[in-house]
């Protein structure tokens, strides 16, 4: 027996043979019902006694289940019982889809019938039973997968960890070809969507390019893919490669009636108009996509175009009608309870007071605004508040009230990991303590700034520097003691 | 199953030097393919931690551990009075609303997860922020050794994966009373100026030499019916790589001794 064993292991071409060969030959050695078990173990990600006899034509006797959790290949799984290793368990499962794919449907099906059962309020049995159902039954898998997805990803949940977690899952099926190609494409689909959410554009980009479009039947889908692959592309600055998309997305929305869909994809065009610097497009595409939001009562989409309609006029320099755009989207925000769009609101309306050079004003609504993020735990709303206070304090020649709130926001953004806000109230103190005409603290702090700026790459380092050039030519002139920003501005 | 343990000797000594009290490196990183022995080399490694070191293993496999179950589970070894920041700061949050089903809600026990699935994305990222900052706080002043072992990071969520590495880790760093081990496939980038200064990282590439087994053999009450048993299993091991796994397998389907 062992010197077989050796020779045929000597013998084979590959690894996986060899891992083949070993399995085989411990599968050989197991008695009968013990072999059938680890069949069936290797279905679920866990098992316990319970689970497994559901799997299993027969049940296992305590002794013969024990045998089955002693062997090198089972470990125990705290909480869950225990777990064929993922090396055994992927080469049992490539082996049963090969050579025995309906034993490996019916398992599935024992599996999905076992899990639907058990508590779907716990995240883990709810996935697990996505993940059977995708084999036993792929229409009912995907369509699990999509409903469940959307339901997690949506407002209120932003469960984007429980998404991602389903995602992987459907993963495992999809690297060895065991999902049918809408299976495929929602794997793939949200799976870029989780990319983008973190950020990895890239990566999104790559997977929603995977997705063979034309044997999507689901229209629905379809027109998301496209236009989550035009979002991606908006986030990798790629403007009309976004813009193509959305144009391609936007009759499929129309056409079956999504008029959500639609919506989106006309105000993300307007988005596309902005980056572009095309801001009476941008103002069209908001103005078109405003009253169908309007029309299905989506009013955080309506909010979100009277909104985006006033950083066009912000765009513009026309000040007064950026400012009825924020004031007429505030109440909305209010009505739906979306206190961070109201404070956001509220903000910008401050900021349309210091464009105006309405100080006092603007001081009032920073002053409205900040308790608002403070109690929703807003950090980042609220350090903003407290730096734009800074800065009317700093356009009003207020200085050491400037510096005082600087000081309060700075060590939120630093908690936060804000680092460009963090910088650029660097930048400011330095700004303050000029108008204090305190040289050495000015040149410290703006030499803080440019530091952090130019460790984030961010062009921002340049006004900086010219900053600190201007500085050190009037230091050695004895020349001009206006404001460094108002003179830079001049 | 608990299989005993071939060789290693090199990461089980770095991880009873992660527990001395003056352990410069508190982060250890066991990285190596899947099969390679990482999880019974940290659950041998667990057999030595006794009190009184506070002791949470995590197993971020399989299900979806979020950071308010790691968050959890310290609290449920530690008890509520040692993380009296954590505490302050979570009832900080307490007032604000959040839509999730209220038959879960029991007491204080879910108001972590409560709390840190924020009405929105930046909210969840500020509150993890205020929370990691607190729970570092109640740490520092721990009466005694804390540590995480955690298994399996490869399978974490990218949210416990950027939490870990970033910030987690980082305070760590600063931290005496903690010590940190982490096993997986993937683990976290150790090549950064934040926390890298304060880690030790251990590959596992299997065992490849024979007369490391033959202990395992022995204790497995395992006998091998060859002549020469040191070149029948160092074939084996060369032709598995020294895979502990597959070796395993193999070793466990000798016949036993008499």
């Amino acid at each position: 027996m062992n010197n077989d064993i050796l020779n045929r292991l000597e013998s084979a071409q590959t690894d996986e043979a060899r891992e083949w060969l070993v399995m085989q030959f411990t599968l050989e050695n197991l008695a009968p019902e013990i072999r059938d078990a680890v069949w069936a173990a290797a279905i679920p990600h866990w098992f316990d006694a319970d689970f497994l006899t559901a799997l299993t034509d027969e049940p296992l006797s305590a002794s013969e289940f024990q045998t089955l959790t002693t062997l090198s290949f089972a470990e125990e799984f705290p909480e869950h019982g225990f777990n064929i290793h993922e090396r055994t368990r992927n080469l049992l499962l490539k082996r049963l889809w090969q050579d025995e794919p309906e034993r490996y449907r019916e398992l599935s099906r024992r599996a999905a019938s076992y899990c639907e059962k058990q508590n779907q309020d716990d995240t883990a049995w709810k996935i697990e039973t996505v993940y059977h159902f995708l084999i036993a039954d792929p229409d009912v898998g995907t369509s699990l997968l999509q409903d469940i997805a959307v339901e997690w990803h949506n407002p209120p949940n932003f469960a984007y960890d429980k998404v991602e977690a389903l995602a992987k899952q459907a993963r495992e099926h999809a690297d060895v070809n065991r999902l049918n190609e809408l299976g495929i494409a929602l794997t793939l689909y949200w799976e870029a969507h989780i990319d983008q959410i973190y950020s990895r554009c890239r990566e999104a980009k790559a997977k929603l390019l995977e997705i063979k479009l034309s044997k999507i039947k689901d229209k629905l889908l379809k027109a998301n893919c496209i236009r989550a692959l035009g979002d991606v592309h908006r986030m990798l600055d790629e403007y009309e490669d976004a813009r193509a998309r959305y144009a391609e997305a936007r009759p499929i929305y129309s056409q079956i009636g999504a008029r959500l869909g639609e919506a989106n994809c006309i105000k993300a065009l307007g988005d596309v108009h902005i980056m572009l610097s095309e801001y009476e497009d941008a103002r069209a595409r908001y103005a078109e996509a405003r009253p169908i939001y309007s029309q299905i009562g989506d009013r955080l989409g309506e909010a979100n175009c009277i909104r985006a309609l006033g950083d066009v006029h912000i765009m513009l320099s026309e000040y007064e009608d950026a400012r009825a755009r924020y004031a007429e989207a505030r109440p909305i925000y209010s009505q739906i309870g979306d206190r961070l769009g109201e404070a956001n609101c509220i903000k910008a309306l401050g900021d349309v007071h210091i464009m105006l050079s309405e100080y006092e004003d603007a001081r009032a609504r920073y002053a409205e605004a900040r308790p608002i993020y403070s109690q929703i735990g807003a950090r980042l709303g609220e350090a903003n508040c407290i730096k734009a206070l800074g800065d009317v304090h700093r356009m009003l020649d207020e200085y050491e009230d400037a510096v005082t709130q600087y000081e309060k926001a700075m060590p939120t953004y630093k908690e936060i990991g804000d680092r460009y806000n963090y910088a650029e109230a660097f930048a400011y103190m330095g700004l303050a303590f000029k108008g204090l005409k305190q040289n050495e603290q000015t040149h410290q702090y703006l030499q803080q700034a440019l530091k952090l700026f130019e460790e984030i790459k961010s062009p921002r380092a340049d006004v900086v520097r010219q900053w600190l050039d201007e500085l050190n030519q009037e230091s050695a002139s004895g020349n001009d003691t206006r404001p460094l920003e108002k003179r830079f501005l001049d | 199953m608990m299989t005993p343990l071939a060789d290693y000797h090199d990461q089980r000594n770095a991880f009873l030097t992660l527990l001395e009290p003056d352990c410069a490196k508190r982060i250890l990183l066991f990285s190596g393919d899947t099969g390679t022995g990482k999880t019974s080399l940290i659950m041998d490694c667990q057999k030595n931690v006794c009190d009184p070191v506070y002791h949470i293993p995590i197993q971020l496999r399989g299900t979806v551990v979020s950071i308010a179950e790691i968050f959890q589970r310290t609290v449920n070894s530690l008890g509520w009075k040692s993380l009296p920041n954590f505490k302050e700061e979570l009832a900080s949050f307490g007032g604000n609303q959040v839509n999730i089903d209220r038959a879960k809600m029991r007491g204080s026990d879910n108001q972590i997860n409560v709390v840190l699935q924020g009405q929105n994305p930046v909210d969840r990222e500020e509150r993890q922020a205020i929370l990691t900052n607190a729970w570092f706080e109640d740490i520092r002043h721990l009466d005694r050794l804390l540590l995480m072992v955690m298994d399996t990071y490869e399978k974490a969520t990218t949210e416990v994966k950027d939490w870990i590495s970033g910030p987690f880790l980082t305070r760590t760093s600063d931290v005496e009373k903690i010590r940190v081990a982490i096993a997986g496939q993937e683990v976290p980038e150790a090549n950064t100026i934040e926390w890298g200064h304060c880690c030790e990282m251990q590959e596992l590439y299997g065992v490849p030499e024979a007369q490391h087994w033959l202990p395992v053999v022995k204790n497995l009450g395992r006998v091998i019916p060859v002549e020469h048993p040191l070149d029948w299993l160092a074939g084996i091991c060369h032709a598995l790589n020294g895979h502990p796994d597959t070796i395993m397998q193999i070793i466990q389907s000798l016949p036993h001794q008499q």
